[in-house]
């Protein structure tokens, strides 16, 4: 009975341990142009995230290479593409473990491991030129306008 | 089941979980529908057109969708608030894709007479511009915000609609710089809002919009702090500055030096480096268990505002040390619950990390520079009470009694602000509101001694209003009596002037149910 409990006891740790590597996690930011070089500001309510399994050691993983669907039909095919975070590229990527990411390293001896993957859209955008607004140069960076997004898809 | 649909300016997600940026317990939690409108056009636009004119048209969409199907709907913005003013767990709507903004007019007949000659600093912006967005590139043509929050990640109707702040006794907070405010109200009929007693802009400006003007003074200060229940705003006008130095000093003192200050902003004897002039931004960080002779238990930091010379190029960045700002806020996730006896050197070795004492030595940065990212606190929490000026002794001395007999690991921030004319701007305490900032863990140890605080507060009679961005009681009571029935009365009046009884359920929240405000 002792031992059983013991067994169970470790067995329950052990299970919690190799769950706590799903808080693994690793970052990048993209920073903004000077003078301020602040991380460039992104769409935290929305981000696009998928698992990405990695094979043998790490010697196979697919790339992900996502596009945004713009106008989908009543039957949910995709009538019109456009690159995902409207052409300002990704602001931020975490890689996290997912809570079975070691249990599955453990039990496939390292041969597929489980990544999350998520992205979330850079939103910044230079003033917009319009006949209202007057766009002032910018000495330091003057291509830095932006734009049109999204016309023409 | 998650469903999405999507048309070619909009999509939303059904049944999406939606927790704010700091990931407050409490905070957030699975909406029916969470819509991103863009700025997407399947056409053409014109040189002529608003090039944000599809995010309009979403926003319109989406609320007369709700109205369709008798649902609530908000907008949120980073999601930076710690309390629940901007969720609905019905139709929520994620702002940050509308960034559409641009300086400068050049039809100087869209504006009134008082602008024309500054037309080359006016603003609009759409609803989703972030603060740091606004000042990399305002900073990159010669320009800056007039004031801003410690932080940057807010979006600008974010910051203004909660009365974000910074320690400013010219400007005020953020809202009180703003000229109009372009709001999408029901059926989706959209309204230009700008004060009757100075307007900005012209109607061939709103006719550009294609919106209907309103110009009323109590509108316009009801709907610029209006805590996203006068509809969903699209977009705000204001008048950038021209771009600025703010040279930092901070100074650590033994709390009986910066006592005084406290209270009265009599800031002779704190051995500032400029003594014959008020800095631009006042700032007493106290450790509120470190309060004894010889302990330094105050930190004082202050800015100068400087000029640019005209003959420099815009200033890039002098020293990495302040790519990170010391926003206290985000201290909060690096405190935790301790032993009461750790908590004096706990807060202390925080405080001397987080505010830094310059030695004497200046730092100098733009705004974006100085005020610029922050972390997140990982579930921490924060308060900041409003007082008045001439209370903040006070304040500071019941907020003491607390702390005394019941220590909570939290330092206490004061700061200044010129009194805002909106009416449900927690810095309305004329002429001068100082607002104490407490941000800690979110324990039930804090919580307790949050609660404490409030009480100890309300026995002493003390006028106080809380920031509407941060954790708050839930009750009706603090709103009359912080704010004051006739702000409030006001706020409601103009409220119930713009919206029908079906608008105000439509734009309303839990938060705003439970505090008497619907």
């Amino acid at each position: 009975m002792r031992f059983e409990r013991r067994l169970i006891a470790t067995v329950f740790v052990l299970m919690y341990l190799i769950t706590l590597g799903g808080c693994y996690s690793y970052s990048y930011h993209h920073r903004g142009p000077g003078p301020t070089f602040n991380k460039v500001a992104i769409d935290y309510n929305d981000p696009a995230s998928e698992i990405h399994w990695s094979y043998i050691w790490g010697g196979i993983q697919r790339e992900w290479t996502p596009l945004q669907c713009t106008n989908k039909t009543e039957e949910e095919s995709c009538k019109n593409y456009t690159q995902v975070c409207e052409g300002r590229g990704v602001g931020r990527v975490e890689f996290t473990f997912s809570w079975y990411s070691t249990l599955a390293m453990l039990v496939t001896l390292g041969i597929a491991v489980p990544t999350q993957v998520t992205i979330y859209c850079a939103t910044d955008q230079a003033p917009y030129p319009s006949s209202v607004g007057q766009n002032l140069p910018n000495p330091n960076f003057p291509n830095s306008i932006g734009a049109p997004i999204g016309t023409k898809l | 089941m998650k469903k999405e649909a999507q048309t070619s300016y909009l999509s939303f997600k059904s049944g999406e979980e939606w927790r704010n940026w700091h990931k407050t317990e409490g905070i957030g939690g699975n909406v029916q529908r969470l819509y991103t409108p863009h700025n997407f056009w399947t056409g053409k636009l014109g040189t002529k057109t608003f090039h944000g004119l599809p995010g309009l048209a979403a926003l319109q969409h989406i609320v007369q969708e709700a109205e369709k199907n008798e649902k609530r709907v908000r907008a949120v913005g980073s999601g930076w608030s710690m309390s629940s003013a901007a969720f609905t767990d019905e139709y929520l709507v994620n702002t940050a894709r509308l960034n559409n903004w641009f300086i400068g007019f050049q039809t100087p007949a869209m504006l009134e007479e008082p602008y024309k000659g500054r037309r080359n600093r006016i603003v609009f912006a759409q609803c989703g511009v972030q603060i740091k967005t606004l000042n990399t590139h305002l900073e990159q043509r010669g320009f800056a915000l007039p004031t801003s929050g410690a932080s940057n990640g807010q979006t600008i109707v974010g910051a203004t609609s909660t009365g974000t702040h910074g320690s400013n006794l010219k400007v005020g907070a953020m809202q009180d710089f703003l000229l109009g405010i372009h709001i999408v109200a029901e059926s989706g009929k959209h309204y230009w809002i700008q004060r009757a007693s100075a307007p900005a802009v012209t109607q061939q400006f709103c006719d550009w919009l294609g919106a209907e003007q309103k110009r009323d003074d109590d509108l316009f200060k009801a709907a610029i702090v209006g805590i996203g229940s006068f509809g969903l705003v699209h977009a705000v006008l204001f008048e950038a500055s021209p771009i600025y130095f703010l040279d930092r000093f901070v100074h650590q003192h033994d709390f009986r030096v910066v006592q005084n200050a406290i209270s009265t902003l009599n800031i002779n004897d704190l051995g500032l480096p400029e003594a014959d002039e008020f800095p631009s931004h006042f700032e007493v960080v106290l450790n509120p268990y470190c309060l004894d002779r010889g302990e330094g238990g105050a930190f004082v930091r202050v800015y100068y505002k400087r000029e640019v010379a005209k003959s420099l190029p815009i200033p890039t960045l002098q020293n990495s040390d302040i790519l990170l700002s010391e926003d206290l806020v985000s201290a909060a996730g690096r405190l935790f619950d301790a032993q009461p006896d750790f908590i004096p050197g706990l807060l202390m070795k925080f405080l001397k990390e987080d505010v830094k004492p310059t030695e004497g030595k200046c730092i100098r940065g733009t705004l974006g520079q100085q005020f610029s990212d922050s972390s997140p606190t990982g579930g921490g929490t924060s308060v900041e009470i409003g007082v008045p000026l001439k209370s903040a002794g006070s304040a500071l001395d019941a907020i003491l009694e607390v702390t005394g007999t019941y220590p909570f690991p939290a330092p206490l921030a004061f700061r200044y602000v010129k009194a805002s004319e909106a009416f449900l701007a927690f810095t309305c305490f004329p002429d001068i509101t100082c607002t104490i900032e407490i941000p800690g863990p979110n324990s039930e140890r804090s919580r307790d001694a949050h609660q404490r605080i409030f009480k100890a507060l309300r026995e002493r009679d003390i006028p106080h209003t809380f920031h509407w961005g941060q954790s708050l009681p839930l009750d009706p009571d603090w709103v009359c009596l912080g704010f004051g029935k006739e702000r409030v009365n006001n706020w409601l009046a103009a409220r119930s002037n713009f919206l029908s009884p079906k608008g105000r359920y439509l734009f309303a929240n839990s938060l705003i149910d439970t505090i008497g405000l619907a």
